[in-house]
């Protein structure tokens, strides 16, 4: 056990390890966006571009060979020194850090609300198979799934926004920091929280239907069922339990990289200045230190997110054997 | 061959013994000239997109950069004509410049006209199968039609009429049969009384902002949306079939590397590698669509692998190993075929993945914004919301029930093809 | 004579799908008494499993449905016990001024006792304890089988390999068992698990306890499932084909275990099986099933001795080495979503006469002479039973000869080949 958890670490760090070489190889053959503006900026300014470029290159150090660059890149990553954004005049990690809790307080409400009511009705639809209420759910699910999250937001902050004036339309980072437990800022929350969880219920809905659906006709539930067991304990002892050990996987794997993907777009549509924000604006406004950064951090959530996700899954389930891999 | 045997079943008498298979072998004579035919259209594709490429693509330019000293110099390459700008077709009336992403297009629609209709047409029993199959799901049939006609209209239209374009006196219209208060700022063109404006069929679908005719906006992003989903989808098919099937089929170090990459490539989370991607590379449709169709395809050739690792497991693939067959010839007639329902059923699935993925980075403005998408209208219709219901709106149904359409397909196609399903 | 332990009276479970209703038993009556090994035998799909789980209603309702019979459970501890717990349920038949009849005659529908809500039935008291009486387990709520789910009546399935839950130890399983139907604590329950699987033959009880099902073999996970059934010394253990996906050395085994436990405990055990060798070595008496419906029941020998139902005759010359070829039944199984007219096994039969096609299945004749009882009109007035009681085989080839084969595929589109053996068919 403690050998197969080690070399899965060790493994989580070679993918690492790879993700920043491929992308400073990428950075190495893309043209560099910023020197064209340089040039530009230097040239209308009456300066010399050339000049410009060259005191461009001294202080990103891009004169040095390319050995050189590369190690130095990989050692900043690994020591937490990931460069400075030029748009915030702050280090990349500190702006990172400075926005890390507005994505946090609607994004933790969402995993919960998701996980809880998503694995709740799927659990629920694979034990009353057939009926009603499963075609229902199993239907709302795929409108779940379906609907692009942006305009989904964008819909809700026109009808209960702009229409109804239930919610307000624009997110205001004074509630958030002084009242952060507030009911003022559960009101400019709720229709993000809204938006992120329907994706995240739906999936999980299905997925959970789809797993337990497996266990609810396993021969061991009849064994559970002729011991006299009631109910409630066939459902949390016998079904819940094994249906677990798959879910694990899209809880972390899959539910994570989609919340991800949708926090952005949530925090662009609702003006949330959380990371997926800050990585926006670094997009618009070429600020590349800190795109890499705000893209590496769901890319290092994600590379830790497998790795604890592949432990749980020997630890849920018995049957797998540590030699693997 | 399905077809020949039940032929002769159907006459009764005749045992497999009997069967001359040379007779059989013969009436399936019209292959030969089927494969002709279809190897003639690639061969002429191939000329057409490579005179495009000499004339008036990227080499092109490279040519009239480097060789001639400048883009106005006129230079002639194989007897053609090099003029970059230049339409690639022009009849007067009907103008159409081949783009990057046509070409791939018409690739991807050749594809699938001789890999999926073709076979199924010739295969009407087959075909019969599984259309009762697929009919007992009524949403996945009514999805079917919906996306025919997305995709006809799609494709056809745009060679039509010509990309909309801002007209100031047509700003925010509204939809026909809706009104709108004049107070909002829109022009008007139908006045019903002082302050209230009604929608024409001028602009069924009303105008944004600047004008521009949502209808024709809309009809646009129906082909973008279809160039992405399906042109990617085809890319990340071939190469996930290729590296899937050749993971499982040689095993050993080369299955460990090709299957230790797709783990690195599904650890990026997606979204954010076609993030950095097109950020760092300049946007284009194009661009997009090679990201997702280059980087897209690590789920499909796990699915692959693990469905050809249990085929390799059977005695058919046995008995052809055996009887001395190539390992390519193993891998293409009897793993490919055996595991493709599988890959149709993944890949349908991926599809709105794709297209849900173009409209959000469309919408965030990392797209072409020259090419009207589904996402860019519906980033243009955001600072109206109050005004102008329409322009966010309107754009984004077709977005939602695109995605829907495929999802239920897929879903209706994994019971019909996936017997391991309930 | 005492009344049975568990009758099964006119029982027919249904399952709805989308292809029609099934009627997997379709009327069947069983008798299991005190200490007896009752065998149910049958070909895969002629409900004999159906009929096991609809005892204690473990199967799946919905899509499973018991819309007419009864299924007496006559423990009269447990009758006393459910009637403290459900005194509003309780139906008195001497009391309560109602048409029923007690006994044990088959009673239609309509004269059952007492209503839909009543599922203790008291027939007698002497003073004011219950001396005689039954729990109805097709009326009875789920919350009143739990108790005798693994409390009174065990069950043991035919896989060993799927009946235990792969992410419990063995251990957690048995003791959850013990918990179920006793206050032992932790400890007191972990002890009885131990001598519980040491009861079975596990070596180094102890030990074991702590692993997981796929730490063992398949034999002894049947072993582990064995332990678990006895938890509370069940007056009856319901074995459904418990050693069909085993070796046959470790088959034997298990047999063994299984007869040794049942002098130790006195159990009752009403054994599925397709096996007829398995018959002969463990049964008291046996129930033939085909298609839902019983052909043949009677004491072991009887029956073995004179089959009476040309059903039964086959289903033993299928058995190799009873003298004469081999013998394969022409014809599969009829439709269980439209089942043909008359009796069950009329369009296989080669004896069939036109009233076997006419009807419904033919009523139990008593067989003269024997403990056995039989439904097959032959043993009816104006029929001549002796006809039936000749070879199968040779009765099959002689009508196929004059009749062009009229056995194979007269009825229900039996038209495919498949036959049936003795020591085939069950998954």
């Amino acid at each position: 056990m403690r050998w197969y958890v080690i070399r899965r670490v060790a493994w989580a760090a070679v993918v690492a390890f790879v993700i920043l070489t491929i992308t400073f190889l990428f950075l190495e053959i893309t043209p560099d966006q910023q020197v064209a503006q340089l040039q530009f900026q230097a040239a209308q300014s009456g300066g010399d571009p050339e000049a410009a470029l060259d005191a461009y290159e001294q202080r990103r150090g891009l004169n040095q060979p390319l050995w050189d660059r590369y190690t130095e890149y990989v050692t900043n990553y690994v020591q937490g020194n990931w460069g400075w954004s030029d748009t915030r005049s702050e280090p990349v990690l500190d702006a990172i850090v400075a926005s890390l809790p507005y994505s946090i307080m609607y994004s933790a409400p969402s995993i919960v609300i998701s996980t809880v009511v998503g694995m709740g009705i799927g659990l629920y639809s694979a034990l009353n198979q057939y009926t009603k209420t499963d075609y229902a759910a199993t239907f709302v699910a795929f409108f779940g799934i379906s609907i692009p999250n942006f305009w989904f937001g964008i819909m809700l902050l026109l009808i209960f926004g702009e229409t109804l004036g239930w919610f307000p339309i624009i997110f205001q980072t004074s509630i958030a920091d002084t009242q952060t437990f507030s009911l003022a800022n559960l009101r400019q929350l709720f229709l993000p929280i809204v938006v992120l969880s329907t994706g995240a219920i739906a999936g999980n809905m299905r997925y959970a239907r789809a797993e337990a659906l497996e266990y609810v006709r396993a021969e061991f539930v009849k064994t559970a069922r002729a011991k006299g067991a009631t109910g409630w304990r066939m459902l949390s002892r016998h079904i819940l339990r094994p249906t677990l050990v798959p879910l694990s996987t899209l809880l972390v794997g899959d539910l994570l990289g989609l919340l991800l993907a949708s926090s952005l777009l949530v925090e662009v549509v609702f003006g949330i200045p959380g990371v997926g924000r800050l990585s926006y604006d670094a997009i618009i406004n070429q600020d590349t230190d800190l795109v890499l950064g705000t893209v590496f951090i769901p890319v290092f959530i994600s590379v830790v997110g497998n790795l604890l996700q592949d432990i749980a899954y020997t630890v849920l389930d018995p049957r797998i054997s540590y030699g693997d891999r | 061959m399905m077809a020949a045997d039940t032929d002769n079943t159907r006459r009764g008498s005749s045992r497999f013994e009997d069967i001359d298979w040379n007779e059989v072998e013969q009436r399936s004579g019209s292959r030969p000239l089927l494969t002709t035919i279809k190897l003639g259209s690639f061969a002429l594709f191939g000329l057409l997109a490579l005179y495009d490429a000499i004339r008036n693509g990227p080499f092109a330019e490279w040519l009239l950069e480097y060789i001639s000293g400048g883009p106005q110099a006129e230079y002639t390459v194989l007897g053609i004509e090099v003029a970059t700008g230049a339409p690639t077709f022009d009849f007067g009336s009907f103008v159409w410049d081949v783009t990057g992403v046509d070409w791939l297009f018409v690739a991807t629609l050749m594809v699938m006209f001789w890999y999926a209709v073709v076979p199924l047409a010739r295969n009407p029993r087959m075909t019969r199968y599984y259309w009762r199959q697929f009919r007992k799901n009524r949403a996945a049939v009514i999805s079917m039609v919906y996306l025919v006609v997305i995709f006809l209209v799609g494709t056809i239209v745009p060679l039509f009429i010509s990309v909309p374009t801002s007209n100031f006196q047509a700003q925010l219209l509204p939809p026909v049969f809706t009104t709108v208060s004049t107070a909002a700022g829109g022009d008007c063109l139908v006045q019903v009384t002082d302050s209230v404006c009604r929608g024409t069929m001028a602009h069924p679908l009303g105008t944004t902002r600047d004008g521009r005719d949502i209808l024709k906006l809309v009809i646009f992003g129906m082909r973008v949306s279809m160039q992405i989903g399906l042109i990617a989808t085809l890319m990340n098919i071939v190469i996930a079939t290729a590296i899937g099937a050749s993971a499982a089929y040689m095993g050993g170090w080369v299955d460990e590397l090709l299957m230790r990459y797709v783990d690195i490539q599904l650890t990026f989370p997606q979204f954010f590698l076609f993030l950095l991607l097109s950020y760092l590379f300049e946007p284009s449709l194009f661009l997009l669509i090679m990201i997702f169709g280059l980087f897209g395809w690590g789920g499909i050739s796990r699915i692959v692998r693990s469905e050809a690792l249990q085929r390799t497991e059977e005695e058919y693939f046995k008995a052809a190993q055996s009887a001395g067959a190539s390992p390519l010839y193993v891998v293409r007639r009897h793993v490919v075929p055996n595991v493709s329902n599988s890959i149709i059923t993944a890949a349908t699935l991926a599809i709105p993945g794709l297209i849900l993925a173009e409209a959000a980075f469309a919408f965030l403005g990392l797209s072409d914004p020259t090419i009207p998408s589904w996402g860019t209208t519906i980033s243009a219709g955001r600072n109206y919301l109050g005004t102008a219901w329409w322009v966010a709106t309107i754009p984004g149904l077709f977005l939602f029930f695109t995605i829907l359409a495929f999802n239920f397909i897929g879903d209706a196609l994994r019971d019909a093809l996936d017997p391991r399903q309930e | 004579m005492s009344d049975p332990l568990i009758s099964v009276k006119n029982l027919h479970t249904q399952f709805h799908t989308d292809d029609g209703t099934v009627r997997a038993v379709d009327g069947i009556d069983v008798d299991v008494s005190r200490g007896e090994t009752v065998c149910i035998v049958g070909e895969s799909g002629s409900g004999k499993t159906v009929t096991s789980e609809s005892i204690t209603k473990i199967l799946q309702m919905p899509p499973g449905d018991i819309p007419i019979g009864e299924v007496q459970f006559r423990d009269v501890e447990s009758v006393r016990e459910l009637a403290d717990q459900f005194p509003k349920r309780v139906f008195d038949v001497h009391e309560d001024d109602a048409p029923g009849t007690a006994g044990t005659d088959v009673p239609p529908e309509e004269d059952r006792p007492g209503d839909e809500k009543h599922f203790v039935i008291v027939e007698e008291r002497s003073g004011d304890r219950i001396s005689r009486g039954y729990i109805d387990m097709v009326r009875a709520p789920d919350n009143a089988l739990r108790k005798i789910r693994g409390g009174d009546i065990a069950h043991i399935f035919q896989n060993p390999q799927s009946a235990l839950n792969p992410v419990y130890t063995v251990g957690w399983q048995i003791v959850e068992a013990v918990q179920l139907h006793s206050d032992d604590d932790d400890e007191a329950a972990r002890e009885r698990a131990i001598d519980l699987l040491d009861r079975v033959g596990i070596p180094d009880a102890a030990a074991r306890f702590d692993d997981y099902p796929h730490e063992f073999s398949g034999g002894m996970k049947q072993r582990v499932i064995i332990a678990m059934a006895l938890a509370s010394n069940p007056d009856v253990l319901i074995a459904d084909e418990p050693t069909t996906a085993l070796d046959v050395t470790i088959q034997a085994q298990i047999l063994d275990l299984l007869a040794e436990i049942q002098e130790d405990l006195g159990m009752a055990i009403l054994f599925i099986t397709h096996d007829l060798g398995v018959v002969a070595e463990i049964a008291d008496r046996v129930v033939v099933m085909y298609a839902g419906k019983v052909m043949e029941s009677g004491e072991v020998f009887d029956l073995f001795e004179s089959p009476a139902h040309p059903y039964t005759r086959a289903l033993l010359e299928c058995l190799p080495g009873r003298g004469g070829d081999m013998v394969s039944i022409g014809g599969s199984l009829p439709s269980v979503t439209n089942p043909p007219d008359g009796c069950r096994f009329a369009p296989r039969c080669p004896h069939a006469v036109d009233d076997c096609f006419t009807g419904d299945q033919p009523p139990m004749y008593s067989v003269e002479g024997a403990d056995q009882e039989v439904s097959c009109v032959f043993y009816g007035d104006g029929y001549d039973e002796s006809v039936v009681q000749t070879e199968f085989a040779a009765a099959q080839n002689r009508t196929a000869r004059t009749d062009g084969g009229r056995t194979t595929g007269r009825r229900a589109g039996t038209d495919t080949d498949e036959s049936v053996r003795s020591d085939g068919g069950d998954r």
